[in-house]
């Protein structure tokens, strides 16, 4: 791909690091005819994607809810787990929510195999992915902010409804109060101190998600040839390929770290489980946040053509393999500092970025 | 991409497609629940609430 751009562009020059032979060539990934849906594939994807709309519109309500008076959440929360009726739609709600993380996860798994790459099946499947991990997955996995049954539903949640809870939890004092009124004075001494570095940590990482969010809708804006030329060029930006890298790095390791919680500690039973809890929480976040960021590069490297940075990241949420024996624990210095800056071509160059 | 892997990612597409309408049906009954037990805080509030 490099040998095709001998003589860049001032656009370009500005883009592009330029050519090293010690810089590892990325590996593209072939297009081939296949890429080309066939048309039943294509109205499955167009359906999944009025699907994924309606599902969208359910969590705004649900959002609505969640914006509620406390005591009137209460009371319809406990109605519902205590009505026959109620119980029975949750316990639905969780077994399809399961099948539908059997058939994601089936099928993304059959995606980051090279030879069954599509780019737009990535991104419906993606778009898929991120339901799960979201507020109807908390639901899903726990009945809608039930603290009592939240923590015995982490399990069947998974690693996204976990992840989900904790942004709830946290916006829910007594539940918070709760775990911290367990933990020792040496514990939540070590709290205080790793939620000031988080905080940090997080704040970092929201201020690339937002700079990501603000360059996505710029060349969303931008003609499809525009668009594909943004693709490419940043295909061979050396600094979006390693920040990419370091990003997915950073994300399999918490996943990781997150996979060993759910299973070492599903039921939070006691004080130490409570504020390991509370310890890893912002980690939480920080993963969720990193998953919007790889997502939204997702998103944008396929939308566009840049395969090998779509690849990377497909591959990147691949890994869970022997997550058991390489866990140890993690501290807020395991996110890396990456900023926007840092893996994103600069689109300074008006004719591409104004 | 061969034949044959289309044609799995396309009955796996398709099983994704069913999973995810079984799962909007599932929280559309919840979210129903909702709507109802809300209806129901709405006429407890307006027997406790104090008339002027």
């Amino acid at each position: 791909m490099h040998e095709t751009t001998p003589q860049p562009s001032p656009v370009e020059q500005e883009l592009i690091v330029p050519t090293n032979e010690s810089l590892e060539t990325p590996e593209v990934l072939t297009p081939t005819a296949e890429s080309v849906e066939t048309p039943a594939l294509e109205q499955e994807l167009a359906s999944i994607e009025t699907a994924t709309g309606l599902t969208d519109s359910y969590e705004a309500k649900v959002v609505q809810f969640a914006a509620l008076p406390e005591e009137e959440k209460t009371f319809v929360t406990d109605e519902i787990e205590h009505s026959p009726e109620g119980k029975g739609i949750v316990a639905t709600m969780k077994e399809k929510f399961a099948q539908l993380v059997h058939a994601q996860g089936h099928l993304h798994d059959k995606l980051v195999q090279e030879h069954n790459y599509h780019p737009k099946l990535v991104q419906t499947v993606g778009k898929v992915g991120s339901i799960l991990g979201g507020v109807l997955g908390t639901i899903a996995g726990h009945g809608f902010l039930g603290a009592g049954t939240s923590v015995a539903g982490a399990k069947a949640g998974g690693y996204g409804a976990l992840k989900a809870m904790e942004h709830i939890g946290n916006r829910i004092p007594s539940m918070r109060e709760k775990m911290l009124n367990k933990a020792s004075p040496e514990q939540q001494e070590k709290l205080a101190t790793v939620e000031t570095m988080h905080t940090q940590t997080l704040e970092n990482y929201e201020a690339n998600l937002s700079t990501l969010s603000a360059l996505q809708e710029r060349v969303q804006h931008l003609s499809p040839e525009q668009q594909q030329q943004v693709a490419q060029l940043l295909e061979r930006n050396i600094k979006a390929q390693t920040g990419t890298e370091i990003l997915a790095e950073s994300h399999k390791k918490h996943k990781t770290l997150f996979e060993k919680f759910e299973h070492k500690m599903p039921m939070l039973a006691t004080a130490t489980e409570y504020t390991t809890h509370v310890l890893i929480g912002p980690s939480l976040h920080a993963v969720g946040i990193s998953m919007d960021l790889l997502h939204t590069i997702e998103l944008w490297a396929a939308g566009g053509g840049a395969e090998t940075i779509t690849k990377k990241l497909v591959n990147s949420v691949k890994h869970l393999g022997d997550i058991f024996q390489k866990f140890k624990p993690k501290t807020p210095e395991a996110l890396p500092e990456t900023t926007a800056e840092d893996f994103l071509p600069k689109l300074k160059d008006k004719s591409i970025a104004a | 991409m061969t034949p044959s892997d289309m044609a799995d990612i396309t009955k796996d597409t398709q099983a994704l497609k069913h999973a995810l309408d079984e799962y909007n049906k599932a929280v559309a009954a919840y979210l129903k629940q909702i709507e109802i037990h809300r209806m129901r805080y709405s006429i407890k509030q307006s027997f406790t609430t104090p008339s002027i």
